[in-house]
């Protein structure tokens, strides 16, 4: 794939969570202290588009269609899923950020979503690092 | 009909709508699914490994922030701003304390992506559109610690 391509999905993946309010702080902080369930509605409607587009495409035998199929994987289940997980939902919670919309507010000249994403870029540096011994030692807990 | 498509904010349903789309058409036009924070590692890994300069995922992040630009620009342009709506009202507006804060969450967004294998794209949209189980339980655990930090940090209780 061309980096122009997917340099041009970048910028309608951008346009798009700018739109729809995903990078405003207050609609992520509305919808975590449950006042306000925009973005939950537009996750909600999202995975149920996905679902039928991912479902018939991984369902095809032969054609066009199976040739998209063969990248439809799921994520397997690794030992640090949940520690993982947990501490991505508190960063989520105190940037009213994730990855991709962190990206997008820096666009719309949001500057404290830079100190976001050199933060970002640290923790997935860090997780280079030491993430491995993590998983090792968080795999020989769970066994 | 510009003022709706550039200036307010979309509708869930037709927000919803734009991005389970553009995950199908990110399938068929890159042939890969879509995930945003793997795209951090291999611009974490881009400066060892010669390999990882020529990711597809580098100009995928840069796409977005200049899609966030478009998008602000067409609305009419805004001006920079260091402010964060409710955390400076609720927290702090003191620009040193929130560059901590929004640091410290930016480290937390990153290991634990990483070490959750997806973020709110990979596993929040596309894997709970495949029924994987991982993704589903790391969506969940994504939600639960999000309502009990916010509901601490901006109400002082869980």
């Amino acid at each position: 794939v061309k980096p122009a391509t997917t340099l041009l999905f970048g910028v309608v993946f951008g346009f798009v969570l700018s739109r729809v309010g995903a990078t405003d702080y207050d609609a992520i902080a509305k919808m975590f202290l449950l006042e306000d369930f925009h973005l939950a509605g537009v996750m909600a409607v999202a995975v149920v588009v996905a679902a039928i587009g991912l479902g018939i495409i991984r369902r095809a035998r032969g054609g066009t269609l199976a040739r998209w199929a063969i990248v439809v994987q799921e994520k397997p289940m690794k030992p640090g899923l949940v520690l993982g997980a947990a501490l991505f939902g508190a960063g989520w919670a105190i940037t009213g950020t994730c990855p991709g919309t962190g990206l997008a507010q820096i666009g719309e000249g949001k500057v404290i979503a830079l100190f976001t994403v050199c933060g970002m870029l640290l923790g997935t540096a860090a997780y280079l690092r030491w993430g491995p011994r993590v998983e090792r030692a968080l795999g020989r807990i769970s066994r | 009909m510009w003022t709706a498509v550039f200036v307010e904010r979309w509708p869930f349903w037709a927000g919803g709508i734009a991005i389970g789309v553009f995950v199908l058409a990110f399938l068929i036009g890159t042939r890969n699914l879509l995930g945003v924070s793997t795209g951090f590692a291999d611009a974490c890994a881009a400066p060892f490994e010669p390999k990882m300069r020529r990711s597809w995922r580098l100009p995928f992040l840069i796409g977005i922030i200049a899609g966030g630009f478009v998008a602000s620009l067409l609305a009419g342009g805004s001006a920079p701003t260091t402010r964060m709506g409710l955390f400076d009202a609720r927290v702090t507006g003191d620009f040193a304390l929130k560059a901590l804060a929004f640091t410290t969450g930016g480290v937390l967004l990153g290991f634990g992506s990483r070490l959750a294998n997806g973020c709110t794209s990979g596993h929040g949209i596309v894997g709970t559109a495949l029924f994987a189980k991982s993704s589903w339980i790391a969506m969940s655990v994504f939600f639960a610690t999000g309502i009990v930090v916010t509901h601490l940090l901006l109400r002082g209780s869980p």
